[in-house]
């Protein structure tokens, strides 16, 4: 009996082993699936984040305020830039992207480059004044000037104790009037996420 | 009966086979001359040395030679070669082991040393931090930039690990400024001051604002202070401002922008080979534990695995003699150190220390010891209970498989040995164009001074330099 002990002994630890080693697998799964793994900023937040955002300015007052005043005329957005000061490292780009898209796919908003792929769509047309043909060669000063500026901010909020953890993400985006400065836009999206551990 | 003996006979035989490698040397004495070379900056001997080593050339010990490869090449100056083997440890260590199921169950049956090197949690990250340096020496800042990000994932796997505990080494302070001067060299701000909040977090959760025995560097507040104010946030920078209790002040940006210089001072403590001797106790009916002979430490009996009857099998046995790892600090040449820009009559600036590897390296050890110690006993156990059983039927058997536990219980001593003991860092202003560093290492053995070249280009660049003599 005991003879077996021994060896049952080695043989179940082996077992036990083996059973903490899982082979490692990868599946496929829809972009759309909520999967929530460790409670910090994932895709579903960023997916959120952009519907909410892009169904509201959309939407909103200053849409058709512009429409009216302007004769049906649409009005030209830049997107800028969003300042992340939440205490993680957020790419505020899969969200901001999502935005412009339904800007350019919905045709109700018109949409010009800004930041650093300005700077390189003019170093290309520099490039042209010397190295193209004339009758090919795009001309300066014919960009078209945005009406609003894009911007917004990402700000975190974490109160933890022991092992229970609340993460609240508050992504406020806003529009202003390049003429006058004036906010015609502020939408918000808040996340909070029960984490425990 | 006959048929067990045989079985034995197979498992001793097996077991003195995968025996053989282990000799009693430590991990230090089986790489002493790349280890005296290296001390004594004779790279390119260490590079030999290294190259000629047998010892780490098992597969156990793949991960030890990567890393040392990788620390050599970054101390000859070839970043490009450098990275090729930081690359493969890092994906060595994303992969895992070759066979987890075989390489536990060496573990458990001869010893840990027979094991794959796996590294200790603060050897991860700084493998990051090589990475970042080697490729900010080449100009490859989105290269850098990945190897920033990457610090966030290597963080997030410690910090869950560890449950956040700000007690246990959770958080690595840092791979975090690392992280921000990498952001701040590729001239994304934000996420500079989102790194720099973050370690500073680090060291403001600890009681007394020191994190593994380095205090709050003065130059990480201040470029958080900075980061804040040039990104406009004033509601942090106010807070932080309270928080470190200092104001901030803008400085105007030198034309030549700047270098961060880090200073690796000594080398990172060896593992020795320490016993310790337990026997089993019974505390409470069923109730057993470890226990050394001063009743000092106790270590719970917990064999969810085994028949409820084995401690008391075990009970009234001889004293258990386990191996266990043990560090030895490496005594410093050097003690502190300053630096000076251009002109010899500008104000040293001093190096702060940022990073104390010595001490990160006792303390982790410490803060993981019952838990390593119960498996270590777990071993001990498995090798004790086996020795019982064929002494049973077969006494001189039974004393082979005795010796056989002797002889292969050892501390797993290898760590990575080329690390330095401190990092010491300093940020200073360039001017356009040439500039000539001079640091000045200073210690009871006398002074030295290095002189560097830096050319200012107007970003953020980093330079490194490497004393890693002993005394």
């Amino acid at each position: 009996m005991l003879k077996l002990n021994a060896f049952a002994f080695i043989g179940l630890l082996s077992a036990g082993i083996l059973l903490q080693s899982c082979a490692h697998k990868v599946t496929r799964v829809s972009e759309n699936e909520q999967i929530d793994i460790s409670g910090r900023w994932n895709n579903t937040d960023s997916r959120l984040a952009a519907e909410e955002l892009t169904k509201n300015v959309l939407s909103e007052n200053w849409l058709s305020n512009f429409l009216q005043q302007q004769q049906g005329k649409k009005p030209v957005v830049i997107v800028g830039l969003v300042a992340n000061k939440s205490h993680e490292h957020i790419d505020a780009e899969t969200f901001t992207k999502d935005i412009e898209r339904a800007f350019v796919v919905t045709q109700k908003v018109r949409v010009v480059q800004g930041g650093a792929k300005r700077e390189e769509l003019r170093g290309e047309r520099a490039d042209q004044q010397k190295n193209s043909s004339v009758s090919t060669m795009k001309k300066w000063g014919l960009e078209v000037g945005a009406d609003y500026i894009m911007q917004g901010s990402i700000n975190s909020i974490v109160d933890s104790h022991k092992r229970q953890k609340v993460v609240y993400y508050q992504v406020n985006m806003e529009l202003t009037d390049l003429q006058t400065n004036e906010v015609v836009w502020i939408g918000e999206k808040k996340i909070a996420k029960y984490v425990k551990n | 009966m006959s048929k067990i003996l045989n079985q034995w006979k197979w498992v001793l035989g097996y077991a003195l086979l995968i025996t053989i490698p282990v000799s009693c040397r430590t991990y230090n004495d089986a790489i002493g001359q790349y280890y005296g070379a290296l001390s004594q900056g004779r790279f390119d001997e260490a590079a030999t040395q290294l190259d000629r080593n047998k010892f780490l050339r098992y597969g156990r010990n793949k991960l030890l030679l990567l890393m040392e490869k990788g620390k050599t090449a970054f101390l000859q100056g070839r970043y490009q070669e450098s990275n090729l083997y930081f690359n493969e440890a890092d994906s060595f260590l994303e992969r895992g082991r070759r066979n987890k199921v075989w390489d536990q169950t060496l573990g458990i049956l001869v010893n840990p040393a027979m094991q794959q090197y796996a590294g200790e949690d603060f050897e991860k990250l700084l493998i990051h931090y090589y990475k970042a340096l080697n490729y900010l020496q080449l100009h490859q800042t989105e290269d850098a930039v990945v190897e920033a990000r990457r610090i966030s994932l290597s963080n997030y796997e410690l910090n869950d690990r560890k449950k956040d505990k700000t007690n246990k080494y959770s958080n690595d302070a840092f791979a975090l400024i690392m992280q921000g001067i990498i952001y701040e060299s590729a001239g994304d701000k934000n996420n500079a001051f989102i790194s720099y909040r973050n370690a500073t977090d680090v060291f403001l959760r600890q009681p007394d604002k020191t994190y593994y025995n380095t205090p709050i560097p003065g130059q990480l507040q201040e470029d958080l202070l900075r980061t804040a104010y040039q990104l406009g946030f004033t509601t942090e920078l106010s807070y932080y401002e309270k928080e470190l209790g200092r104001k901030y002040s803008p400085v105007k940006e030198s034309d030549g922008g700047e270098v961060v210089i880090f200073w690796e001072n000594g080398l990172a403590p060896v593992k020795v080979e320490n016993n310790f001797f337990f026997t089993i106790t019974e505390r409470g009916p069923g109730n057993f534990m470890f226990t050394n002979p001063d009743q000092t430490i106790f270590i719970p009996f917990d064999f969810k695995l085994t028949s409820s009857d084995a401690g008391n099998r075990l009970k009234g046995l001889e004293a258990f003699r386990v191996a266990f790892p043990k560090y030895e600090e490496q005594p410093l040449y050097y003690t502190g150190g300053h630096v000076q820009v251009n002109d010899t009559n500008n104000i040293p600036i001093p190096l702060e220390q940022v990073e104390n590897i010595n001490q990160l390296a006792f303390s982790t050890l410490q803060e993981r010891f019952l838990k390593e110690m119960a498996l270590t006993l777990a071993r001990m156990a498995v090798k004790k209970l086996a020795e019982h059983e064929v002494k049973k039927d077969n006494e001189s058997l039974g004393q082979a498989v005795n010796l056989l536990g002797l002889l292969t219980e050892k501390a797993d001593t290898r760590n990575w040995q080329s690390l330095p003991h401190t990092i010491y860092y300093s940020r200073v202003p360039l001017k356009k164009g040439a500039n000539k560093l001079s640091l000045t290492l200073s210690g009871a053995h006398g002074n030295k001074t290095v002189t560097l070249d830096v050319a200012g280009n107007g970003g953020l660049q980093t330079i490194h330099y490497s004393s890693l003599q002993k005394s």
